[in-house]
């Protein structure tokens, strides 16, 4: 999802001259996709939204140094990031992604078979914990990749990674997570096609 | 039926898995916090009625008066900066420190809660960490410190924290009694130290032990360190007390405290 780059352009030309309220609209844009980046961090949604506060009040006083003409989502991913990571506790307290529930299906969709909704949700779960047995930098770049369609700058902004390392990072990330879905029990009867 | 199998298959399966589940999945509801961000951000801009003209003191003379200055300091060569430089980087004779005059903003709130320092170290890690040898302070008015370590600028920064005393005032920003802090000036090419200067606050050219300084009398904001492109050390400004900034073989070290100029003279005599 692209944002429209002209306007955030003026947004942040007035920012920069010092009008908050442009600023606070360019929040506003912005806060779902950082509170989620952070999420994904943090696991924690009271530490995401700390994470994500301080980021864009620290973006604030940094406008200064954002080159004009750039891509704004990059940058203030990074600092999005920087500041959850800033605010990662232990592992033991992370919490899983949470999956919406089968009654939540898109309006109009026909309603599947039951054994059909079993098997998806299944094959989500499945997925899910598959996802969470990887490492961290793994989880990471999937997560930015699939689950908030970032784009490649945006994802090495948000890893703090060169740019030209994410293809190949990515690639290895799912490497790995098909091996760990390979290998997971019940995994070959999901994948049987009926 | 069919079984999938092989590896062919497998990344494009795992593609179609991965962008259902991305449907699937719920995040957290996203927290109201724009108009938080906006507070804090106004309470910061908010400008001060009780505004009086600001001088700055050159060589002892007192030049114009000026409504908001920002002294920038540029550690080795001049970095980017928008905004007049050279011209009165040569009057001040401090090597690559300039003052520059910035009327576009009013000057920030100014918050006395934390100090980012980077992390507390002992005082082995504190000589083996930075990319310096590490000067200390020999005062006897001063007690034992805590001594913190931050990666930034490059080379490393480390700040010891005196605590107050009896001897040592507690200073109203910082709450401790003393704060010296020191990083390479030469290798740095695009670190930015910025104090905004604010009303009432004096900044005045001092010579500390034949080496060019600055001493900062009155509250202002201190922005911190910050490299051009290193998102890391961004920080929001916070209250500083009286200050003495100068360099000296290729290190840059700065006294805060609520102190008066000769006492942070005498502080930076006592250097090792």
């Amino acid at each position: 999802m692209e944002g429209r780059p002209l306007e955030d352009e003026e947004l942040l030309g007035l920012a920069i001259a010092g009008d908050v309220g442009a600023y606070e609209r360019l929040v506003q844009r912005y806060l779902s996709l950082a509170f989620r980046v952070a999420f994904l961090i943090t696991r924690s949604a009271a530490d995401a939204e700390e994470a994500a506060q301080e980021a864009f009040v620290k973006a604030y006083y940094a406008l200064r140094t954002f080159r004009r003409g750039s891509s704004f989502r990059p940058w203030l991913l990074a600092i999005v990031s920087n500041e959850a990571r800033n605010r990662r506790r232990s592992d033991a307290r992370r919490a899983a992604l949470a999956l919406r529930a089968a009654e939540d299906r898109p309006i109009g969709d026909a309603a599947p078979s039951s054994e059909e909704t079993v098997l998806a949700e299944e094959r989500r779960a499945a997925l899910v914990k598959a996802m969470e047995g990887l490492r961290e930098d793994d989880r990471m770049i999937i997560g930015y990749r699939y689950l908030l369609e970032l784009s490649e700058e945006e994802i090495a902004a948000a890893l703090g990674c060169p740019r030209g390392t994410v293809k190949s990072r990515l690639s290895r990330a799912m490497g790995r997570l098909r091996d760990v879905v390979a290998a997971a029990p019940g995994t070959q009867r999901t994948e049987v096609d009926l | 039926m069919n079984r999938r199998s092989g590896s062919g298959g497998d990344f494009f399966a795992l593609e179609a898995a991965l962008r259902d589940l991305s449907v699937h999945v719920e995040f957290p509801p996203t927290p109201a916090i724009a108009d938080a961000v906006a507070a804090r951000l106004r309470v910061a801009s908010a400008p001060d009625r009780r505004r009086r003209p600001l001088w700055i003191q050159i060589q002892g003379r007192r030049t114009l008066a000026i409504a908001v200055v920002v002294l920038v300091i540029l550690i080795g060569t001049l970095a980017a900066i928008p905004g007049t430089r050279t011209a009165i980087a040569d009057l001040l004779g401090f090597e690559g420190v300039s003052i520059e005059v910035d009327g576009s903003r009013t000057p920030p709130a100014l918050r006395f809660d934390r100090l980012d320092l980077g992390r507390a170290v002992t005082p082995a890690e504190a000589r083996r960490l930075p990319a310096f040898r590490l000067r200390e302070l020999a005062s006897a008015r001063l007690g034992t410190p805590e001594i913190y370590y931050a990666a930034f600028p490059e080379g490393g920064q480390v700040t010891f924290v005196y605590p107050a005393s009896d001897d040592l005032p507690a200073s109203e920003e910082t709450g401790v009694g003393l704060l010296f802090t020191q990083f390479r000036a030469d290798i740095i090419e695009d670190v930015v130290v910025q104090k905004n200067v604010s009303q009432g606050a004096v900044v005045e050219a001092v010579d500390v032990g034949g080496s060019q300084g600055y001493w900062v009398e009155g509250r202002h904001a201190f922005y911190g360190y910050t490299a051009e492109d290193d998102l890391d050390v961004i920080q929001e400004p916070r209250a500083a007390g009286n200050a003495l900034l100068w360099q000296d073989g290729g290190m840059t070290f700065r006294i805060e405290g609520a102190i008066t100029r000769s006492e942070a003279l005498e502080f930076a005599a006592s250097l090792r």
